[in-house]
């Protein structure tokens, strides 16, 4: 019997079966006839349809692909690390250690190792929300990960992709076009911007918003003219907010002349008087000026507030002296808050090392600070008794002085706090001498399993 | 043997486990520590002073704590510091507790076989059977016009019935001491609620039932090995024991791959191994109720060189471990098909022995991972492909570990699709 024939009869058996025996006959008949019984056509209905079926499965010839295979992926330039490297690696992917996964990639990239393949499909995942890894990720992805990611095609893994084609601009996803400019940006700036000139008539709002955001990365005076002409003045809010808060990190743009010009109408620090402005002037819309204000706070005083906090720092002079004028004033908190603020946009570490000279109360201003600078800072903090909590705002690796300094602070149950960013001179020391701590033991083990 | 800390940390049930005993596995945790050649074993303080102990060459696990998992982690940190630093336990004489361990574990085997002629009352034995014969006739009857009643009124009229249709017969084989009959005919409202084709699948597997209690009605005239298939699958149970007396089949086994699967009512686990000298195919499964932790000392990616027995059938494929001389990380590659066709021959002979064959266990040298348009699928050197089944949902990872060259696949066959669970890349055992 041919595979057609058999296939025709069981289709013809199915019908049957479907509307049932006392419905609809038996055909008599077929290949398999001595299975049936006289007088019993459920059974003889079974057993047929049973042999069919049995025959057909094992009669089956698998099916031809007509199209051509997959492209293989190239030879792997680099090692891939070591199995308990991996192991550790799945953990810290699984339990989301988010801080940890960056430290294995960065030492996996330094010992010149690659990711495991297994664990590629969860790297890649990793770095679809979290755009600040990407890079780290990339570097341990080896030849596979671009593959993987060009295969799959994946709008969430496209920033993997090794080169993106040039074309990506005009014909790309949003999220290849990104890739493409965040690319381009890194290696020249000024043609990444020429990108986002070149079609930032046609495109939608979302992405016009984004593109502009994206130019953050190289920022320099030579965007200032495409930000203040033609993003500041957009049709739409989210691109002039994006434009706003990159102008406002360029001191030498006209934007911050114009901010500068106004915070002095408004501040008399040399006098002490500070007058916020009477009413919203219709220039500062444009500007990026928020009209109405947050609950809790007056509408003038939200508008002083977000002019001090766009004009350039330097025009304040030396920040100790101005700092101590502010603190005369019954504006001192306002303008401290302000200044917090543009120290972070502008980053401007002497400005913030000074503001938390006076308060630890905005901690987040110590990832302006250099690494070494924000330790010292902490250091005299942690000594003159402040919170061990501060220690959670500096997020960089910490030196092996600052380890141990802080270990005097916080032993016991705040061990924890400093767990993911202790020295790995000093994790190593803790856990042989015991301290029951997971993630000492893992960073211990990371440590060992990727040396280089 | 050696042991790498890798291989121990491999036999940990969960990563909890990992993270936890890695943590232990520092000697300055420890109250004791010691080791002979066979053993090692140590006291650590948790709840209480546990004492724990590790047959290393098995390894059997030993440990007073209360913990439900098998290693738990206190055995697991013990074998890790050995495997670690073996220079911190003192060579000795094992303790008397270790001692007494030791022997009871040996006991259990030998207590049951020798204990079959004592204890067990034969007649009493013989008298169950019967009355277990005829409840089992007497439910595949109650079956046989069930099913005839179903083909008569229409299989259209499942369509929305939900699982209570199935349940009620089932339920009726579980008291007739049909268990077997009883899953098959469970599986069945999946299959009615599968979509488009539904009605054949749902025939195919219907008319297998039917087969199965024919089968059941006619054993005194079906071959020996099929006779042993049909009063297994229907629920007869092999003792163990006696299977384990039997003689065994000695290769070095390569274990394949992993399947473990839970759900309300239990939870299994099939070990798939393949002799790397006979090219003999064997299945160890342990079943349990859900939670169950099951035993991890054989991995896959390992090679057992021992002696298997197999319980008997058209088709042999389930297995005991009877003797385990030595485990060790498997290198090289699997005996396996070089093209899909060949491996379709092969199952589809061992169909013909066995009709009620559910799932095969199949090696696909140089097979390509690829997207088709209707899904994934693997592809051979002569452009045939299997797709791959539907429940898995590994896809990603089984590209990304194949890289678009050919790679050696080990998987479950059932005649329609592959479910993968173990490649073997440049050698290299990945499982999937």
């Amino acid at each position: 019997m041919s595979p057609s024939e058999l296939g025709a009869r069981l289709a013809a058996l199915v019908k049957v079966a479907l509307v049932g025996t006392d419905r609809q006959p038996l055909p008599a008949g077929g290949p398999l006839e001595r299975l049936h019984r006289e007088g019993d056509p459920e059974g003889s209905l079974l057993a047929e349809a049973a042999a069919l079926a049995l025959a057909e499965r094992a009669a089956r010839l698998p099916p031809r692909a007509d199209t051509a295979a997959p492209t293989p992926a190239p030879e792997e330039k680099r090692p891939r690390c070591k199995p308990g490297a991996v192991r550790l690696l799945v953990g810290f992917l699984v339990d989301g250690e988010h801080e940890l996964i960056a430290e294995w990639l960065a030492l996996a990239a330094r010992a010149g190792v690659r990711a495991d393949e297994t664990t590629l499909p969860e790297l890649l995942d990793h770095g679809r929300s979290r755009v600040e890894l990407r890079a780290a990720i990339a570097a341990v992805l080896g030849e596979r990960g671009p593959w993987l990611a060009r295969e799959i095609g994946d709008a969430g893994w496209s920033w993997a992709i090794a080169a993106p084609a040039p074309d990506a601009w005009a014909t790309g996803t949003r999220a290849e076009r990104l890739a493409l400019l965040a690319a381009t940006r890194g290696a020249d700036p000024a043609r990444g911007r020429e990108l986002v000139e070149s079609t930032f008539d046609e495109d939608a709002v979302e992405e016009r918003a984004a593109f502009v955001a994206a130019l953050a990365l190289g920022l320099s005076d030579a965007d200032e003219p495409f930000l203040e002409e033609r993003a500041r003045v957009d049709r739409r809010k989210e691109v002039r907010t994006a434009a706003a808060t990159l102008l406002a990190r360029l001191p030498g743009s006209r934007f911050a002349a114009r901010m500068a010009e106004r915070a002095r109408a408004h501040v008399h620090l040399d006098a002490g008087e500070i007058k916020p402005p009477h009413a919203f002037d219709p220039d500062f819309a444009a500007d990026g000026i928020e009209a109405s204000a947050p609950r809790g706070e007056g509408a003038r005083a939200f508008w002083l507030r977000q002019i001090v906090a766009a004009a350039p720092l330097a025009m304040w002079g030396a920040p100790a002296e101005a700092l101590a004028a502010a603190r005369r004033t019954d504006w001192a908190e306002l303008l401290i808050g302000a200044w917090a603020v543009a120290s972070a946009r502008q980053r401007d570490a002497a400005w913030a090392e000074a503001i938390l000279g006076v308060t630890l109360d905005l901690p987040d201003l110590l990832a302006v600070l250099p690494p070494e600078r924000g330790e010292a800072l902490v250091d005299r903090a942690l000594r003159a008794g402040a919170d061990a909590d501060l220690i959670a705002h500096l997020r960089h690796p910490w030196s092996e002085p600052f380890s141990r300094s802080v270990l005097r602070a916080v032993r016991g149950p705040g061990l924890h706090l400093a767990a993911p960013r202790l020295h790995p001179t000093v994790v190593a020391e803790l856990v042989a001498q015991g301290e029951p701590d997971a993630t000492l033991e893992r960073r211990a083990s990371m440590h060992k399993e990727l040396s280089s | 043997m050696t042991l790498t800390p890798d291989a121990v940390l491999a036999l940990a049930p969960d990563e909890a486990s990992v993270h936890a005993a890695t943590a232990m596995a520092t000697p300055r945790r420890w109250v004791t520590l010691g080791a002979d050649e066979a053993a090692v074993w140590g006291e650590i303080r948790g709840g209480d002073l546990y004492r724990v102990a590790v047959l290393i060459g098995e390894p059997a696990f030993r440990c007073t704590c209360p913990s439900p998992k098998k290693p738990c982690k206190h055995a697991l940190a013990l074998l890790l510091a050995w495997a670690r630093a073996p220079g911190a336990f003192a060579p000795g004489v094992p303790p008397a507790w270790l001692v007494e361990w030791a022997e009871q574990r040996a006991k259990p085997a030998r207590a049951a076989r020798a204990g079959e002629s004592s204890v067990v009352d034969p007649r009493a034995q013989q008298r169950r059977a019967a009355e277990r014969e005829a409840r089992i006739a007497g439910g595949l009857e109650d079956l046989d016009r069930w099913l005839r009643d179903l083909i008569r009124q229409g299989l259209a009229a499942v369509q929305g019935r939900g699982y209570d249709l199935w349940d009620a017969p089932a339920a009726r084989l579980v008291d007739a001491q049909a268990p077997g009959v009883a899953r098959r005919l469970r599986a069945l409202a999946a299959v009615a609620a599968s979509g488009t084709g539904w009605p054949e699948r749902l025939l195919e597997r219907l008319g297998l039932v039917f087969l199965l209690v024919e089968a059941y009605r006619r054993q005194a005239q079906l071959p020996e090995d099929l006779r042993a298939d049909v009063r297994s699958l229907v629920g007869w149970t092999v003792g163990q024991d006696e299977l384990v007396a039997g003689p065994g089949v000695a290769d070095r086994w390569l274990v394949l791959g992993e399947r473990v699967e839970e759900d309300e009512r239990y939870k299994s686990q099939r070990l798939w191994l393949v002799g790397l000298h006979g090219k003999r195919p064997a299945l160890l499964l342990s079943f349990g109720p859900p939670g169950t932790y099951f035993d991890r000392s054989l991995r896959p990616g390992t090679i057992l060189d021992g002696e298997l027995v197999f319980f008997p059938g058209a088709t042999p494929i389930r297995a005991l471990v009877k003797t385990r001389n030595h485990v060790e990380p498997a290198t090289g590659e699997p005996p396996g098909h070089a093209t899909i066709l060949e491996a379709q021959a092969d199952y589809a002979a061992a169909l013909a022995r066995n009709p009620w064959l559910d799932e095969h266990p199949v090696v696909l040298r140089a097979v390509v991972p690829q997207r088709l348009r209707d899904g994934w699928v693997l592809r051979d050197a002569t452009d045939r492909f299997v797709p791959l089944a539907r429940r898995y949902g590994d896809e990603k990872r089984l590209a990304a570990v194949a890289g678009g060259r050919p790679i050696t696949a080990f998987g479950e066959w059932n005649g329609h699709a592959i479910l993968p669970l173990a490649a073997f890349v440049e050698g290299r055992h990945v499982a999937l």
